[in-house]
């Protein structure tokens, strides 16, 4: 009998109890992640301004940016997707309705307190300062928030410049996305991956699509 | 759903023939107390929060008959069934959405006590009828990207089962079981905006008895 229990607990020790699944099967498309402020009206916005390079949130003290043909390729789709949903790009800040900041996390480092204070980019060097865009003291997400940055990611956000300005005033996020994926060790793949994302980030906020009459 | 009840049917005609058959109904080893150690493979049934079935479980189970041949004990089992789900939108709150294929998981571990009848006892093989009563918990889980949503539950579970000891060597208690079983529990949850509500299992084990 006593061998019978010895039997039975070594087999319960050792068999492991809960079977993870297999995440390799996942596929290598990113995980897209948006939200928008439901209080927005876009058919009021015509027109926005996008800047021609890529914020690099990385772990120096001075703001990077990051340039060249594969960022070209990203802002083109974004340019691509906004002309899709009725919006008109100008080259000039003060006209436009609404502004694109587009960020590539390259470091993680500066978000390691995020939770404890959801202001993360106070900490880092010249992330999209509200004086980039306009006479607003800070800016801020109407809506909750909820990340997970990690290395890779892509952080777009979406601004009101219709928004009242004023030392007082904030500059508010009307939407947002998070394009978020392992990446592999090909540029050009990484490249195709966040451009599939970013369409994917317009696809599932037809919310963003004007009515043009 | 038509090869599990050919496999019901088979499995019973099986128990009842090896009952009924002289040449292995003889006296061996005969106990009052038994334990049961089993490999277990679970179907889940119905809109289940995972579908697949798989053979990731076992089954610990122990008691004594008293001489009217109905028996009391306890049991503990586990089990895991994980199933792919691909990509799709999902709305996690009225203003947001995330886009991902995911892994969905769910574990379950019931435990509590057990009753029996067994029938034709002394026999090298014994059926018997049982009726399992306790709690399970029951976690279930998305993983995707490189996160984990999970939800861990707590239910009220109970498990008709229909099996088999084989007793074939007469110097020994060492056998074999067989068994059928179906199992309900009230677990519900909801893991990125996936619900489960209550759980409905069926299955089959295979294993040792003592």
């Amino acid at each position: 009998m006593k061998k019978s229990i010895y039997i039975l607990m070594a087999v319960f020790a050792l068999v492991a109890c809960r079977r993870d699944p297999d995440l390799g099967e996942l596929s290598s498309d990113f995980l897209v992640f948006t939200n928008y402020d439901t209080a927005a009206n876009f058919n009021e916005f015509v027109t926005y301004y996008m800047p021609d390079s890529i914020m690099i949130i990385g772990d120096r003290d001075i703001p990077e940016y990051w340039t060249g043909i594969n960022a070209e390729a990203i802002l083109e789709t974004y340019a691509d997707n906004m002309g899709m949903c009725g919006y008109l790009r100008v080259s000039d800040k003060e006209e436009a309705d609404l502004g694109l900041q587009i960020s590539y996390i390259e470091s993680v480092s500066y978000f390691v307190d995020y939770y404890s204070s959801p202001y993360w980019w106070n900490a880092y060097p010249g992330y999209w300062w509200p004086g980039y865009w306009g006479d607003w003291s800070d800016w801020y997400y109407p809506y909750p928030v909820v990340y997970s940055y990690s290395v890779g990611s892509l952080l777009t956000e979406m601004v009101d410049l219709t928004a009242e300005t004023g030392p007082e005033r904030k500059l508010p996020v009307v939407w947002n996305s998070l394009l978020s994926g392992l990446l592999s060790g090909s540029d050009s793949f990484n490249v195709t991956l966040t451009v599939r994302a970013v369409d994917q980030s317009f696809i599932q906020s037809s919310y963003l699509i004007r009515d043009v009459e | 759903m038509k090869n599990i009840k050919k496999k019901i049917i088979g499995w019973g005609v099986a128990v009842v023939a090896l009952s009924f058959c002289p040449a292995l109904s003889q006296a061996q080893y005969n106990s009052d107390i038994y334990m049961n150690i089993d490999w277990q493979f679970n179907v889940p049934l119905g809109a289940s929060y995972v579908d697949k079935a798989s053979g990731w479980g076992m089954n610990f189970e122990g008691g004594y008959y008293f001489p009217c041949n109905f028996g009391i004990g306890a049991f503990l089992s586990y089990h895991t069934n994980n199933e792919y789900v691909s990509r799709r939108t999902i709305s996690m709150t009225p203003s947001s959405a995330v886009t991902t294929d995911q892994q969905h998981s769910l574990y379950q571990v019931p435990f509590g006590v057990t009753g029996r009848y067994r029938f034709l006892a002394g026999s090298i093989c014994e059926p018997y009828v049982a009726m399992k009563l306790g709690a399970n918990y029951a976690r279930i889980s998305s993983d995707f990207y490189i996160l984990q949503a999970y939800e861990e539950t707590w239910g009220f579970y109970m498990s008709p089962e229909l099996g088999v000891q084989i007793r074939p060597f007469s110097q020994t208690r060492i056998g074999f079981h067989a068994a059928l079983y179906y199992s309900y529990a009230t677990n519900e949850g909801t893991v990125m905006q996936d619900k489960m509500s209550q759980l409905n299992n069926f299955g089959f084990r295979l294993g040792l008895s003592f």
